[in-house]
């Protein structure tokens, strides 16, 4: 077994049935995360980002193409996934600790208590919440809360993470803590990541490549590479190579959100 | 303010008003047919203790089954509403509708057409009168559950059973908790109502009957004391559930809000 998946839509065409008529959603999209790359999604609200999470995750199945995880076309939830929300979504009444293990519960049920909470207590030592792990989610800052979503969408070592707008709820600096926490979690655990969300500053930063999703129904879409030699740090936001590529993005959306059919481009830094 | 303080100032507040309530009787030269003192009521629960005990015990035990009776059956409807959506289409609009039908009236009925029968019909306005809150809690906590986390549990290919008893039952724990704290009261409500109309010889709403025929206000007041006692008593207990199962809770209303 690989320790990351790669993920695959071909062609994929999802409607969903509306008050009158059938709305379309996703009309023929093709998108491609290799293997162990992290990849984000942008588009403007309403776009079939979730919609999309929801494919690959399993939760819904398209009306025409296909969705392949790892090469298995995907026909239902699946353990080699983990899913962080926009919502960190976290249970009041279990500690930190508890919370993160959750999912091995339901998908390592074998494994003893002792086992699944070591490997949450690894989990938020890594993001930095050493010394909280039997403290109520209530008890800590909404950013802390999504560095616990984030171990407990690890925590059964998924394949393939998905991120739903999962820092959306953060203000600007503790935005940029939780970039450098997942940049952190990806060095320590090998997996592929999609990454859905509408900040193209967080989607440079994270991501090895950009997708803009445009078209309603979304069809077409605009592929970005993000190249950089040094090392990932905040300062690469600010350089002039990285603005220059944030221009054409942000023009790609003001396309897809005015409906003006651009077209299909790579670009390499 | 220091809580000593705190409970010094709410005693003086309450000895205040005891002073001046004797004060008044007392300057207005009432007897105990028109108004009582509070020395009246003190020497009428002393002077009546055994009589009032046992109206109280024939009150509570009534109450008690009612609630017990409330909690049973309004937890498997409410979970039938909660979890069912056929159920929830089918009984929403009819509770919804029981619910303006007020109280008070619900008791009337029940001690008429129930007469003869007067331990059932106290305890099925104690039941009638509680459930309702339990239903509708444990309905509408069920109903809350984040769909953020429904969808976790279903990408973690969780069973609905496994949702149900992680998630969506704890998290309605509190709210349902919360509603015990209405309903025990309530049923207390209930089955006084029923004792007082339907005048059926048992429990402390026929001592007030009985209060009200002999003109006996200290006696009546000796009963609303007790009754205060019972009821706060009641709030007491579904406090101490709320922080034995649902310590967690840092609402409004929860045992750590309440200080009890």
């Amino acid at each position: 077994m690989t320790a990351s998946l790669e993920v695959e839509l071909t062609d994929v065409s999802l409607s969903f049935a509306g008050e009158e008529e059938d709305v379309k959603v996703l009309d023929e999209l093709s998108l491609a995360v290799p293997e162990g790359t992290l990849v984000s999604v942008i588009g403007p609200d309403g776009c079939g980002k979730s919609t999309i999470a929801k494919l690959v995750m399993g939760l819904v199945q398209p009306d025409a193409g296909t969705v392949k995880v790892g090469g298995d076309v995907v026909d239902g939830p699946r353990s080699s996934v983990g899913v962080a929300a926009k919502s960190p979504a976290l249970l009041e009444w279990r500690s930190l600790v508890q919370n993160v293990a959750l999912p091995l519960e339901v998908l390592a049920p074998d494994m003893p208590k002792e086992e699944q909470e070591e490997r949450a207590a690894d989990l938020l030592r890594m993001v930095d919440l050493e010394g909280s792990e039997e403290k109520r989610p209530s008890e800590i800052p909404e950013e802390a809360r999504t560095r616990v979503a984030l171990c407990r969408a690890l925590v059964h070592y998924p394949q393939l993470l998905i991120l739903d707008e999962t820092f959306g709820g953060s203000d600007t600096f503790a935005r940029e803590g939780l970039w450098q926490t997942m940049n952190l979690l990806r060095e320590m655990e090998p997996f592929t990541c999609l990454l859905f969300t509408q900040n193209l500053r967080e989607a440079v930063f994270l991501s090895d490549e950009v997708v803009i999703l445009s078209g309603k129904p979304t069809k077409s879409r605009f592929v970005a590479k993000v190249v950089s030699e040094s090392e990932r740090n905040l300062n690469f936001l600010y350089e002039y190579e990285t603005n220059k590529l944030l221009g054409k993005m942000r023009r790609q959306i003001d396309a897809a959100v005015f409906g003006i059919e651009l077209e299909d481009e790579e670009e390499a830094k | 303010m220091s809580s000593g303080t705190r409970v010094v100032l709410g005693l003086a507040g309450i000895a205040g008003f005891l002073v001046i309530w004797e004060l008044v009787v007392l300057a207005a030269g009432w007897t105990n047919e028109t108004m009582a003192s509070p020395i009246d009521v003190l020497a009428a629960l002393f002077g009546s203790f055994g009589t009032i005990l046992v109206a109280a015990w024939e009150t509570i035990w009534r109450v008690v089954v009612g609630i017990l009776a409330a909690v049973a059956v309004g937890t498997s409807i409410g979970m039938l509403i909660g979890f069912s959506n056929a159920a929830r289409q089918t009984l929403s609009p009819l509770f919804r509708a029981l619910n303006f039908v007020p109280m008070a009236t619900i008791a009337v009925a029940i001690a008429i057409v129930f007469a003869g029968v007067e331990s059932f019909a106290t305890i099925l306005a104690a039941f009638l009168l509680a459930v309702y809150p339990v239903i509708t809690a444990m309905s509408e906590g069920i109903a809350r559950t984040d769909p953020e986390m429904e969808n976790l549990f279903r990408a973690w290919g969780a069973s609905r059973g496994f949702m149900r008893r992680k998630v969506v039952l704890p998290g309605a724990l509190p709210d349902y908790l919360r509603a015990l704290k209405t309903a025990m009261p309530l049923a207390f409500v209930g089955a006084n109502l029923v004792e007082i109309i339907g005048a059926h010889g048992a429990g402390l709403g026929n001592l007030l009957i009985s209060g009200r025929a002999a003109s006996d206000v200290p006696l009546i007041f000796a009963v609303m004391l007790v009754q205060a006692v019972l009821v706060f008593l009641l709030h007491a207990l579904a406090s101490v559930l709320h922080g034995a199962f649902a310590s967690w809770d840092s609402k409004p209303g929860s045992a750590a809000a309440d200080g009890i």
